[in-house]
């Protein structure tokens, strides 16, 4: 176990130190002038980009410039905002708020998704099942901030009962909306991975034994369809928790919330470069650790990982 | 372990022109239509059949675990007189486990992954409320609960046996006219509670003050009797019989045994549950994940959970298909020890005809869902009526002791200068690096032996013998680590450098291998697909490659037609069929046949031994039979040679090996064979 | 116990004649007219095709659909309901509604088709190449599929976006999308090819004397590709609705090619006042991807090898 998660651990450092790379080299490595392309239409003085310059390091070698900013990067030090207030603050305040939503989602998700999906495997009907499965590709064809705007809509103009924005009222009422709304793509995949993973495991060898041993139903669905159903749908929530965090860029975008997300997104309207590109290398390494803790997770509840080969 | 089979007979299942059906694609397919058959308390009965007989069909409604879209849909099935027919899921609860327990065919599938062995286990006991604790007979004291069980169904528990163990040895010292309790006080304090599980008991006897020859006489004597009683699984009557053999009285025996037996704990059960199905270091077992286990050790923790609850009728589907012959044995001999000891009825589905007289009283033939024979396993198979049970005895290797037809030595023109041997082995041997560590691995370990030209070589393994690297290595596909094999006299170390020593020996030696599903590309028709060795060599135009295919099919004893059409319109032994035609499009002189006929139903697999037999003597093929059925072997097999873990066991003529085998593991093999003795 | 068992015979009305015969007079059924099969009987397949092909000709032939620009917005025409001039109304800038729908499916099915195509031809490729040599070389794009496998699509896209001066060219969008859009279908085809590899008629190929090229191109590469396929068109409606979400972003298409993203996101504005602005690009916007993603949908159930043998 204990070497599983050391290998999972060591495995990990490539790919952070790949990722930030390639972030990097992507954004700063790009043909033509990174700091002008930062001030987009506007470009300040060639002194004032000198300036600029030497504080990114661009003045140093290509490697120089990454290993200063997987530096910064590591150290939680990503410069100053334009406004001159420091981007690790920016985060420590703007993430608790992302961090709400983006567990209140997954609440949803593992509510609704892996509820729904529970029924709709153990259940027979067939019109039922294709209703629910027809409902999951409607929701998961519609762009998130259709779904928000369309809601809002309905749930806040039309029929008042749910706030329209956020803005800085960040509780469990006023999150309501913007959480289902962020939850809906990643729940309708839920739905389907769990009910067919339980369709799956109702028809598998281990299942009949149970039942032959004289188990009844519930303790049938309960101790083995659903036990080992539910292992690929852990993975998968948090394998989504990528598209989660893309998805609050938007969510919160449209629903007027102070998160992370919202700090991307006026950062890229402001045309705030290096501010774009810290927050987001903060959103991956937040989720390549997020993964990493469902992967030990994983272990933990599947044996077969624990002590099997690596 | 001992109870008492029931006198009478008692009709414990009554099944009467039972009919199932399923639907496949809104179309209704008749799996089992009127099958009548009656299961007597204690009675081993047999189903044999082909796939698609509805064997396994009609085992599975007996528990309404009939799959997929499949309902009774006639009949009656009565259960110690009891109609079960239309009953609901939740008396089915009740009789599975504990009237009626299943083992299951596939051991790789039916343990769940995620659970330890020992609680599923467990969950059998639990399930059919098996009073293991004795709590139940704890709270008839109150007046509320019926007794479950009598008193003799009492196990040994972890705790009892130490305590039963140190009372003996006090006995004993006794006997020896030492002063126990002065002894004992010697003793010190921490070993003297589990005094006879430990390790120095002799040097701890000793320092008390006894002799070292009464010392070790008493340590043999209580490690012989801690290995004679199983935790879980000996009752008190066991342990009295076994302390009387030990030397004790009787009255004291019985007296110990009472005082001490007093129920076992779950684990103790479980562990003793193992242990009946042939587990070894049950207990520790029983702590372990299925993916811990070998198929072997899984089908007996199936064995264990079928019997757990002591059901009446336990239901063995085809319990060792999957496992190799000698495993096969030694798990069948334990189903039919234990389930002959407990009473319980057994309804063991096959396809070995072999196998079912062997292990049944009783046999039951099937065929596209109907019964066409049954009766007393001898009498059916010594004087088989039907013509459907004739034939499939003709059939079955195992039944038959002589080689399909004479050897077809006579045919190859010797004025063509060829060497004799078509293949030599010399010292071969193959490592394989085991993953995750520095060790290598020998999978063929050191093995020398020819194959001689228009003869039948057959390698016999179990799992993990060798011989299919040895067939990898024999097609070129890996290189051996030392040794070296011969192709016509010619090294293949240099055919394989050389791109037209390669491509020659490419079109002399062709494989056919073990899955049909598998062995042809999908999306080829199987024109396309006979001709494609033919497109690779760049043999002939399009318009003589298609004339071949068309000369191809009619050897393999298909209609041309077929050549439009694609691999999965066809059955397994058609798609095999058309493997052979494939393998033979170039006129190659040897084909290598990788378990060719293993996955074969059985009268399927006799039409192409005999198709491959023809084609042997028509056109003078060299075969090398790469499997694990001695018995298939016998029927086809010139030469025959043996291996087990990589290495060469014996190797000789097929018949003598047959008649004299030399080696105790050949011996095995042969004796593993089903229903070989019967007839 | 044996002597009283009854020795029961049954009449002989089985045909036992043949063994494993070819019944020739069998329809003719290879796996693509199989799959043919299926996907004609199924109505998604059809409604989802007749759909794209409605949409594919607003992409091409607009003028087909609409001769109004949906470019000319004078301010005086702002918010109108829907009337014979404008019969979707028009918008806050005074554009024609129905104008901007039909001309907002080009950029849209460009984007999603060409990223989808370059995106699942880079993937197969690596896919491929790290499947069948296995060894370094798997090792090495593996790790690299596990890179940009861990940076959230939407997020990557993003970073790279904003780098771009605003242009109103869909080659930026496509280019950025392309970046990441490789990796899914790699994985995919990594998987299928290894899966396909281990075949036993791979192997029988190779001891015919296939060459590793004509493994790779005859046998390997047709089998593995099915999953591919149904996934590649699935994800043509995944990059519309990216596309669109970059757009509402404001880093999308410039303000001079019309986006049904840009248009959703400007509607928010008249949201309350005139929801039918917003619902129109969004209803269009929806109805193609899932036109897509039944598409996918339909072609996956019909070459699902599971389920049929």
């Amino acid at each position: 176990m204990a070497r599983y998660i050391g290998l999972r651990i060591l495995q990990t450092i490539p790919v952070i130190i790949g990722t930030t790379f390639l972030i990097y080299a992507l954004v700063f490595a790009m043909p033509g002038d990174p700091v002008r392309a930062m001030f987009g239409n506007h470009p300040p003085s060639e002194a004032a980009m000198a300036v600029i310059r030497h504080e990114f390091h661009l003045d140093e070698p290509f490697i120089m410039q990454y290993l200063h900013f997987l530096y910064g990067a590591l150290t939680f030090d990503f410069g100053k905002t334009f406004q001159g207030r420091a981007v690790s603050d920016v985060i420590a305040t703007s993430l608790p708020i992302t961090a709400q939503l983006a567990f209140l989602a997954i609440f949803f998700e593992i509510l609704i998704g892996v509820g729904l999906g529970i029924i709709v495997g153990v259940k027979k009907g067939k019109i039922f099942d294709n209703f629910i499965l027809m409902s999951t590709l409607v929701i998961i064809s519609i762009p998130t901030f259709v779904l928000g705007f369309v809601c809002q809509f309905l749930f806040g103009v039309k029929m008042r009962i749910l706030p329209t924005t956020v803005g800085n009222y960040v509780d469990l009422y006023h999150m309501l909306m913007p959480a289902l709304i962020l939850a809906g793509v990643s729940v309708s995949y839920v739905i389907r991975l769990t009910r067919s993973q339980v369709r799956d495991n109702m028809n598998a060898d281990y299942v009949r034994t149970a039942r032959a041993k004289g188990l009844d139903n519930k303790t049938v669905i309960l101790k083995h369809v659903l036990r080992n159903s539910l292992l690929p749908v852990i993975t998968y929530i948090g394998a989504d928790l990528g598209a989660l965090m893309g998805g609050a860029v938007v969510t919160e975008a449209v629903f007027n919330i102070n998160g992370i997300g919202h700090q991307l997104y006026s950062a890229i309207a402001k045309g705030e470069g290096t501010l774009v590109v810290s927050l987001v290398t903060v959103l991956v390494m937040i989720y390549i650790i997020a993964n990493l803790i469902v992967d030990v997770l994983y272990a933990v509840l599947d044996p077969r990982i624990r002590y099997g080969k690596s | 372990m001992s109870k008492i089979i029931p006198e009478a007979s008692e009709t414990l299942l009554d099944v009467q022109n039972l009919s199932i059906d399923f639907d496949v694609d809104k179309r209704k397919v008749h799996a089992v239509q009127g099958v009548s058959f009656t299961v007597e308390a204690g009675q081993k009965v047999a189903i044999v059949g082909e796939s698609g007989s509805g064997k396994s069909t009609t085992a599975h409604s007996l528990i309404n675990l009939l799959p997929g879209s499949g309902h009774v849909t006639g009949g009656s099935i009565k259960l110690e007189g009891r109609e079960m027919v239309g009953e609901s899921e939740k008396t089915f609860v009740q009789i599975r486990g504990k009237k009626i327990g299943l083992v299951p065919q596939d051991p790789m599938s039916n343990l769940n992954p995620v659970y330890k062995i020992g609680k599923q286990i467990g969950e059998a006991l639990d399930a059919n409320n098996v009073d293991v604790d004795h709590d139940i007979v704890q709270k008839v004291v109150d007046g509320k609960l019926e007794i479950q069980h009598s008193d003799d169904e009492l196990f040994l528990g972890r705790n009892a046996r130490r305590k039963i163990e140190n009372e003996v040895l006090k006995i004993w010292l006794a006997e020896a006219k030492y002063n126990v309790d002065e002894i004992m006080q010697k003793v010190p304090k921490e070993s003297q509670d589990n005094l006879s599980l430990r390790k120095d008991l002799f040097n701890i006897l000793v320092a008390a003050g006894v002799s070292e020859e009464n010392a070790s006489d008493i340590h043999s004597r209580i490690v012989k009797l801690h290995k004679s009683m199983t935790v879980g699984s000996s009752i008190r009557i066991d342990v009295i019989h076994t302390l009387q053999k030990f030397g004790i009285s009787e009255s004291k025996a019985t007296q110990i045994a009472h005082e001490h037996i007093k129920g076992s704990e779950k684990v103790d059960r479980i562990a003793g549950l193992l242990a009946e199905a042939g587990l070894v270091h049950a207990g520790q077992r029983a702590k372990q994940y299925p993916h811990e286990f070998s198929g072997g050790m899984r089908q007996r923790a199936l064995i264990a959970m079928g019997l757990a609850a002591r059901p009446r009728l336990l239901i063995a589907d085809e319990p060792t298909s999957a496992l190799d012959v000698t495993v096969q044995k030694r798990i069948l001999d334990r189903i039919n020890r234990l389930t002959s000891t407990l009473g319980v009825a057994v309804l063991f589905i096959t396809h070995d005809l072999g196998l079912a007289a062997e292990y049944s009283d009783k046999l039951i033939v099937m065929h596209k869902g109907r019964i066409v024979e049954s009766g007393a396993s001898l009498e059916v198979l010594r004087n088989p009526k039907h013509p459907y049970t004739k034939k499939l005895m003709n059939a079955a290797p195992s039944l038959n002791a002589t080689r399909m037809i004479s050897e077809s030595t006579s045919q190859i023109d010797k004025s063509i200068q060829k060497s004799f041997n078509v293949f030599e082995f010399e010292n071969l041997t193959k490592e394989f690096k085991l993953p995750g560590t520095k060790k290598n691995f020998k999978a063929v370990d050191d093995i020398t032996f020819a194959v001689q030209r228009g003869k039948t070589t057959a390698i016999v393994g179990e799992s993990g013998s060798g011989k299919s690297t040895v067939a990898n290595m024999a097609l070129g596909l890996l290189k051996p680590t030392s040794g070296r094999i011969l192709f016509e006299s010619t090294n293949m170390d240099e055919i394989m450098k050389s791109k037209k020593l390669s491509k020659d020996f490419r079109m002399k030696v062709q494989p056919v291998f073990q899955n049909p599903y598998g062995s042809l590309d999908p999306l080829y028709s199987l024109g396309r697909a006979i001709a494609e060795p033919m497109e690779i060599h760049g043999v002939g135009n399009s318009k003589s490659r298609t004339a071949r295919v068309k000369e191809l099919l009619e050897l393999v004893q298909l209609p041309s037609s077929i050549m439009t059409r694609y691999p999965n319109e066809l059955s397994g032994g058609q798609r095999q069929r058309i493997a052979i035609a494939r393998a033979l499009a170039l006129n190659s002189e040897l084909i290598l046949l990788d378990e060719a006929v293993s996955a074969l139903d059985v009268l399927v697999q006799e039409q192409i031994l005999h198709l491959l037999n023809n084609l042997q003597k028509e056109l003078g093929l060299t075969y090398l039979f790469i499997t694990h059925d001695l018995a298939v072997v016998n029927i086809v097999a010139d030469e025959v040679v043996v291996m087990e873990s990589g290495k060469l066991v014996e190797t000789g003529k097929t018949a003598d090996i047959f008649k004299n085998p030399k080696q105790e593991y050949t011996k095995n093999l042969l004796e593993a064979i089903p229903g070989r003795n019967l007839i | 116990m044996a002597s009283n068992i009854e020795h029961f015979v049954a009449d002989y009305d089985t045909d036992l004649s043949q063994v494993d015969e070819f019944h020739t007079e069998k329809e003719v059924t290879g796996l693509f007219r199989e799959a043919l099969a299926i996907i004609i009987k199924n109505p998604l397949f059809w409604i989802s095709s007749v759909i794209i092909l409605i949409l594919g000709s607003m992409a091409l032939f607009p003028g087909l659909w609409t001769s109004t620009d949906p470019l000319y917005c004078p301010i005086g025409d702002s918010n109108l309901p829907a009337s014979s001039a404008h019969i979707l109304g028009t918008t806050l800038q005074g554009c024609d509604v129905y104008a901007r729908v039909i001309d907002g499916a080009k950029p849209s099915l460009a984007i999603g088709i060409m990223t989808t195509i370059i995106g699942t031809a880079i993937g197969v490729l690596i896919g491929t190449l790290a499947g069948f040599f296995g060894g370094v070389l798997d090792s090495i794009l593996s790790r690299l599929i596990d890179i940009f496998y861990a940076i959230p699509f939407i997020l990557a896209a993003v970073a790279v976006l904003q780098l771009f001066e605003s242009s109103d060219s869909i080659w930026k969008v496509i280019f950025t999308l392309s970046i990441f859009a490789w990796v899914g279908p790699a994985r995919l085809m990594r998987s299928a090819v290894l899966s396909v590899k281990q075949q036993e008629f791979i192997t029988a190929s190779v001891s015919l004397g296939a060459t590793n090229k004509r493994n790779m191109f005859f046998h390997i590469l047709p089998n593995a590709i099915s999953p591919v396929i149904s996934t590649a068109t699935i994800n043509i409606g995944a990059f519309i609705v990216a596309e669109s979400t970059l757009s509402f972003l404001g880093l999308g298409l410039g303000s001079n090619t019309v986006s049904w993203g840009q248009d959703i996101a400007n509607a928010r504005d008249i949201l309350v006042t005139t929801p039918s602005v917003l619902l129109w690009p969004s209803l269009f916007l929806a109805v193609t991807t899932l036109s897509f993603i039944f598409l996918g949908d339909a072609i996956r159930e019909a070459l699902d090898p599971k389920g049929r043998r």
